[in-house]
């Protein structure tokens, strides 16, 4: 007997799903069935030798290390005290659009995700600033939280994004040209989602009941002095990108002492909220790059068992239209990001689907859009959405986590149109990088 | 029977295109299938850093490598690179080192002590300075930041006063339209593939630096070696003769193609001007930048020995290769299989 | 930061030493980096070895160094819908499986790279680049990081076997994850 490697590398992933579902952390899982699976394909001194092999040099990258460091630039700016002033402004800016604490919300998330690298440390940033005082406003409560878990995924959409530089060093695709590239789908996405929000207020008025509409010239005058370090940073970071005076991996470095002078002009700086910010990258680098060398490891495992070849063919066989094939892959990270957090799906993912790719000559820049799109709407789909789990945690009591999913389901749907512009008109998406790259 | 061949090369690298792919296609039809390599290209099973000791340990049967890689492990590789600062030919630096790799005991020890057994080397191109503006003179060069690929260019770069800055592959693109990177010491065939620079290209410095030759076009695993037939290691033999012949050609056609190209799309080809030439040579005649002691201080006891015997096979292979048709496959696969592959022994090379 | 786990406080003080170094190592990465860019670009003379040691050094730490702490905290990502609606006898025994496997995950992974370690050592390993750098030193980070998480997980898996730790392991986690 014995079985065909297909057959064993289907049996892992059905292994691995198993393993996730019985809580077993992913990136344990991951490393496991590789450990396992490699052995039981080749031999155990192989199955050793990866241990050697990806652990170690998977981590020792270069261009990785933008990933603590935008991580870090987060912390720090959500630390710093620029996201009360960003949402004050925003708030003056829209005051007069219905539903305008909630539009403000998505323009102030949007434009911290510029100072952001994560769509989770974006939303963990605008909840407690932003939702409380919705609530007091006497918004419905679906809506406050829903509107700040979905407007945080703009985090990995807008740059920089933590996504990106993974995506961009597994699939080879230049970093710098999906930072480009992110951009307009990012403020896309925000527009979408005040008009979203605007229509349903308009039809609705009791969801948003209207506040404060007229702002005294102080208040403007404070609120546009308190909110000039943002914009500032954004500047520095990607027009820092764009004229050369650094890379878009230098940029993370760079996007944190940033991050540390700008809490210093807010006189937010502490020893005690540097370090804070500082442990969290660690621990969060940490958690997410054991998933990534697990994910490394199911890659060898995959690549030997010739199941992506197998799934290349047999889509092909199914279709060979891009745009058919595209909506199949939707369909599935719609799917796994109801359970699985987005590295993992990515990671998980793209080893079995870039032959496929490669055949459909899809251009890996547009396809990395599309894919960190997919992966924001899994972040507020139940039952496991990470950014909805944030919002609940930093409220505690105040709303129970179905009110927070209810509303955050309005967007989903909003996201989805999002997502067939993205993939019907790729420009959306391509325009900029390819002014970048000429 | 199907073995995996690791590479990192990505799959239309030069050397992934004219050698490990038709090779592993002719080695399978000649072996009747059972000698299948499945190649795995762009790390895809081992990355660039591992794959020496992947093969060692099995997780591939055969691979790809490049000894800057793994400086420790191979010394004497790492060290004797820099002579083709000496004799800037990548035909003759190819074929040489081959020589070197499979019939010098020093030249082989280095691999068989990492317990793979070594196949054939390639070389790049020669280098040149690929640059985002013009560079015409030696003063245009100085204060340059230029991405040098370390050991012997790197020094040379010290010594005429370039900045030496290191930007992994993936970024040279971007570093060099941002301006982040001035120029960099490469081979032409970069313009078109890898790093694709023509489009952020002004000038190619036409002088001529030593190609890079400190690799391996394959190495096997042992206990893979050892179970194979002695008619089936003779194909393999013959066959990366012929690879190696194909590749070398290909290499030389593919530096032309993109000079034209170059040229073509309005580029400037500069000839090395009087003095740069004169402070490369000057370098070269000074002991390539104090390369022995290089060697001596990564303590390799034999060093000069072994740069006198792989400077004597370079200078045999010019002999060689002035009389033979540098564009012949045949011919070329001919002459390495007369002087090199059919010398070893198919039922003993690497089974000790 | 997550709250210290309130048995051991000991342990937790051992573990958040070792993320603080973790710590350092992100601010020297950021510095470095800085200092690289600053001086490349202004003085034209970058600092040589910052890739080497940013790659090298900088990330291995911050990568394996706090990865203990994350066991001991429990903030490793996992997925728990199902989990959650399980009958009790079966949440134990899987408790148990996930962190038998864990425990055995880890430890080979700490002992393969300690055996790599102990080699990178032997020969010195070095990182070429313009400048030639020592790497061998944080290859120990490594089995250090894997060691200690796999006795923690062992510690753990003693804790729901005997039931010190049992109910808390029972129960649905409270998601607090910082990263994505
Ligand atoms: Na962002
Ligand atoms: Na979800």
């Amino acid at each position: 007997m014995g079985l065909e490697r297909v057959e064993v590398g289907f049996l892992c992933i059905a292994i691995t799903l198993v393993l996730i579902a019985i809580r077993m952390p992913i990136g344990i899982a991951l490393a496991g069935v590789s450990f396992v699976g490699i052995g039981f394909l080749t031999n155990m001194r192989a199955a050793w030798g990866i241990v050697s092999a990806i652990p170690y040099n998977f981590v020792a990258t270069w261009e990785f290390s933008a990933v603590p460091m935008f991580l870090m630039m987060g912390y720090i700016a959500a630390r710093s005290g620029v996201t009360k002033g960003l949402f004050q402004s925003m708030q003056i800016l829209l005051a007069r659009v219905p539903g305008s604490l909630a539009s403000a919300s998505v323009a102030a998330s949007a434009m911290f995700a510029a100072a952001s690298g994560s769509s989770v440390a974006t939303s963990a940033a605008l909840s407690r600033i932003a939702v409380p005082e919705m609530l007091r406003a006497g918004y419905e409560k679906g809506l406050a939280t829903g509107t700040v878990a979905a407007a945080g995924t703009l985090g990995s959409l807008i740059p920089p994004s933590i996504l990106m530089v993974i995506y961009g060093v597994f699939t080879g695709t230049s970093i710098g040209a999906l930072f480009m590239a992110g951009f307009i789908p990012g403020v896309l996405t925000a527009v979408a989602f005040i008009t979203m929000i605007t229509i349903r207020v308009l039809l609705n008025p009791k969801l948003a009941p209207r506040g404060q509409v007229e702002f005294s010239a102080e208040e403007r005058q404070t609120a546009l002095r308190t909110v000039w370090p943002l914009p500032t940073l954004i500047i520095g970071v990607l027009g820092g990108i764009f004229a050369g005076v650094f890379t878009p991996t230098e940029a993370g470095a760079v996007g944190a002492l940033f991050a540390i002078v700008i809490a210093a002009f807010y006189r937010s700086l502490s020893l005690k909220m540097l370090w804070g910010a500082v442990i969290d990258a660690a621990i969060a680098t940490s958690v997410m790059f054991i998933i990534a060398v697990g994910a490394a490891m199911f890659v060898r495992l995959m690549g030997l068992s010739q199941v992506p070849a197998f799934v290349a063919d047999m889509v092909l066989n199914m279709s060979d239209n891009k745009y058919v094939v595209l909506m199949m892959i939707s369909v599935i990270f719609i799917f796994l990001g109801m359970f699985i957090d987005s590295i993992g799906i990515m990671l998980l993912t793209l080893p079995i689907l870039m032959p496929l790719l490669q055949r459909l000559e899809i251009d890996m820049i547009w396809f990395g859009i599309i894919t960190i799109k997919l992966l924001e709407i899994g972040l507020i789909t139940p039952p496991v959405g990470l950014n909805v789990y944030v919002i609940k945690t930093s409220l505690g009591g105040m709303v129970d986590l179905p009110s927070i999913f209810r509303g955050a389901s309005w967007f989903i749907l909003t996201d989805i149109i999002v997502l067939l512009i993205l993939i019907a008109f790729p420009t959306i998406s391509l325009l900029l990088p390819s002014l970048m790259l000429r | 029977e199907n073995y995996s061949f690791s590479t990192w090369l990505e799959p239309n690298h030069p050397i992934t295109l004219a050698a490990h792919v038709p090779w592993a296609k002719a080695v399978s039809e000649r072996t009747g299938g059972a000698v299948n390599f499945e190649i795995y290209m762009a790390g895809a099973l081992l990355p660039a850093k591992g794959t020496m000791q992947g093969v060692a340990d099995g997780v591939a049967q055969g691979g790809f490598h490049t000894a800057t890689y793994t400086p420790s492990e191979l010394p004497l590789w790492n060290a004797i690179g820099d002579l083709s600062f000496k004799h800037p030919d990548p035909m003759v630096a190819a074929f040489a080192a081959t020589e070197f790799g499979l019939m010098n005991p020093a030249g082989n020890s280095d691999w068989a002590k990492n317990d793979v057994i070594y196949l054939g080397s390639y070389s790049t191109p020669v280098y040149h300075f690929i640059c985002r503006e013009e560079v015409k003179t030696l003063a245009d060069l100085r204060g340059k930041r230029v991405r040098m690929p370390g050991g012997a260019w790197a020094r040379f770069g010290e010594t005429i006063g370039t900045v030496s800055v290191n930007v992994p592959s993936s970024e040279i693109y971007t570093a060099f339209e941002r301006g982040t990177v001035d120029c960099t010491a490469s081979d032409v065939t970069h313009l078109t593939a890898g790093a694709t620079l023509m489009g952020v290209t002004k000038s190619i410095n036409t002088l001529t630096m030593g190609p890079f030759f400190a690799g391996a076009t394959w190495i096997f695993n042992k206990d893979f070696w050892s179970e194979l037939k002695p008619d089936q290691r003779k194909i393999i033999f013959e066959e990366s003769a012929r690879a190696l012949a194909r590749l070398q050609i290909s290499y030389d056609e593919l530096v032309q193609k993109n000079l034209d190209a170059a040229k073509a799309a309005g580029k400037a080809i500069i000839p090395p001007p009087a003095d740069l030439q004169q402070s490369y040579d000057k370098f070269v005649a000074d002991g390539i930048g104090g390369m022995a002691d290089i060697g001596k201080r990564a303590g390799i006891q034999t060093f000069d020995k072994s740069v006198q015997e792989l400077s004597s096979l370079m200078q045999k292979w010019e002999g060689l290769l002035a009389k033979a048709n540098r564009k012949s496959e045949d011919e070329l696969t001919q002459l390495l299989r007369r002087e090199i592959y059919d010398k070893l022994d198919a039922s003993k090379y690497g089974l000790n | 930061m997550a709250e210290p786990n309130p048995t051991l406080p000991g342990v937790t003080r051992l573990l958040q030493a070792l993320t603080t170094i973790a710590g350092v190592a992100l601010v020297l990465m950021m510095l470095h980096i800085c200092a690289d860019v600053f001086m490349k670009y202004v003085f034209n003379s970058p600092v040589q070895g910052t890739l080497e040691i940013v790659s090298g050094y900088y990330m291995v730490i911050a990568v394996y160094l706090p990865l203990p702490l994350v066991e001991w905290l429990r903030q490793a990502i996992v997925v728990d819908v199902v989990f959650i609606r399980m009958p009790r006898a079966m949440k134990i025994a899987c408790v148990l499986i996930v962190l038998a496997s864990l425990v055995a995950v880890y430890g080979a992974f700490a002992w393969q790279t300690w055996l790599d370690a102990m080699r990178a050592y032997g020969r010195n390993e070095i990182a070429m680049g313009p400048a030639q750098t020592v790497i061998w030193p944080a290859r120990f980070v490594l089995p250090i990081g894997f060691g200690l998480a796999s006795v923690i997980g062992l510690w753990h898996f003693m804790g729901v076997l005997i039931g010190f730790e049992r109910e808390s392991w029972l129960g649905a986690l409270d998601i607090e994850h910082t990263g994505e």
